[in-house]
């Protein structure tokens, strides 16, 4: 046998047979040991037939698992397209009778009407995160990363939550540096994690001024957003990055959200190999920082 | 705009999304066209000339991938003007980047950016 010129254990698998005829897995090993009175060889049979059928089960096991995960992610892309199909009907008519395109409305109708938008945007918010989230844990996200002029960005990023702030009556201050600053970065992406947060603070906050700042470091950019909220107590802080899950404080309110936006921002700003980090006290409001590379 | 308003043709089988658009965009003041299938979409395109095509990639006969091909081949309506147009936000980066669509609109849209990109492409 080869294996004596080897100097260490080999083995192989044969079929053995049984008395009774039938045939099972087994592992031959052949082990040299070379001493001064010669070489010699330790050889051993080994019954693998449990061995073997628990591999067999592993392998089934992440098969089933692969196809489970390909089913997920084809699953939650046919759902957002169904869902989303039908939120742009929405969108649209009670955009058209806001616009009035169709006769005068009175404050009463204009009022229930923007209720209506509010929350098919709120839909369609939340749609697009689980769907981001189930991209990005199975790395299937592709960022396009494009040259972004940090001013223009902010001010759509304001511009999308003027209603809710609004509805609230909550003040937004914007500080950023005055020359202009660019970045290297997906612009959408990198909008999503500031109006996530954004709309995080307004949803956590009664009264007061949410704060969204940007500051240049040496090699990143900084982005703050801070509110006047509820806070968060410290052993919750990890656990709000995480898909579906809130502090235990924010679940007891009414409009306790879906504990995917925090998490979504999470994912996004690691995949840009970015941080982001909270600090809060329950009842002193929290600072969301976020550092995004100026330079992927 | 009058008689000589642009045409502006939507191709999408989801007939109460184009329904509505149609109406918010000949609000506008311009002339629309919906068609509900791929199919006889290309011939109908030729023949009436838009100035600007709202197209839905997943249409139920043919891709409107496909029809987007098909047109910037054909040398009578290949500098039409073509807005992808679709709730599969993931194939934004590969129509314009990759096809060279005229611009993606996402669904469900923002009416303000709408009438924004319909202006720009036709003014």
């Amino acid at each position: 046998m080869p294996l004596l010129n080897v100097p260490w254990a080999q083995a192989e698998i044969y079929l053995g047979c049984a008395k009774n005829g039938s045939e099972f897995p087994v592992e031959i090993g052949l082990n040299p040991v070379i001493t001064k009175a010669g070489t010699f060889v330790i050889s051993s049979v080994v019954d693998i037939t449990e061995r073997k059928y628990i591999e067999e089960q592993i392998k089934k096991t992440n098969e089933a698992l692969q196809l489970a995960n390909q089913m997920k992610s084809t699953f939650i892309s046919m759902v957002s397209h169904e869902l989303r199909t039908p939120l742009s009907s929405m969108k649209s008519g009670t955009d058209i009778l806001l616009d009035e395109l169709e006769g005068p409305i009175n404050e009463n109708q204009r009022e229930t009407l923007n209720i209506t938008k509010r929350n098919i945007d709120r839909l369609n918010r939340l749609i697009s995160n689980v769907l981001d989230y189930s991209r990005l844990e199975a790395g299937k996200m592709a960022m396009v990363y494009e040259k972004t002029d940090l001013h223009e960005l902010i001010n759509e990023v304001c511009h999308s939550v003027t209603t809710d702030l609004h509805e609230k009556n909550l003040q937004l201050t914007q500080e950023l540096p005055s020359e202009p600053l660019s970045i290297v970065c997906d612009s959408d992406k990198c909008k999503q994690v500031l109006l996530n947060l954004l709309n995080n603070a307004i949803k956590f906050t009664e009264a007061g001024t949410i704060w969204l700042r940007v500051i240049p470091e040496n090699d990143t950019i900084r982005f703050e957003v801070q509110d006047t909220g509820i806070g968060i107590p410290k052993e919750d802080h990890e656990k709000i990055f995480r898909m579906f899950e809130q502090s235990q404080q924010r679940e007891h309110l009414k409009s306790s959200g879906s504990g995917v936006g925090l998490a979504v921002a999470k994912l996004i700003v690691q995949e840009q190999k970015g941080k982001i980090t909270v600090t809060s006290e329950p009842g002193k409001g929290a600072t969301f920082k976020v550092w995004i590379p100026r330079n992927p | 705009m009058g008689e000589m308003a642009s045409k502006v043709y939507i191709i999408d089988d989801e007939k109460d999304v184009a329904l509505l658009m149609s109406k918010q965009i000949r609000a506008l003041g311009y002339d629309v066209t919906c068609l509900y299938k791929g199919e006889g979409s290309l011939e109908k395109i030729r023949s009436g000339r838009p100035h600007l095509v709202f197209l839905d990639i997943r249409l139920p006969d043919i891709s409107g991938i496909e029809i987007f091909k098909m047109l910037r081949e054909d040398e009578e309506c290949k500098e039409i003007p073509i807005v992808f147009f679709s709730a599969h936000s993931e194939q934004e980066h590969y129509c314009l980047n990759q096809l060279g669509a005229t611009a993606f609109v996402k669904k469900p849209y923002d009416l303000l950016e709408l009438k924004n990109l319909i202006k720009s492409i036709l003014q």
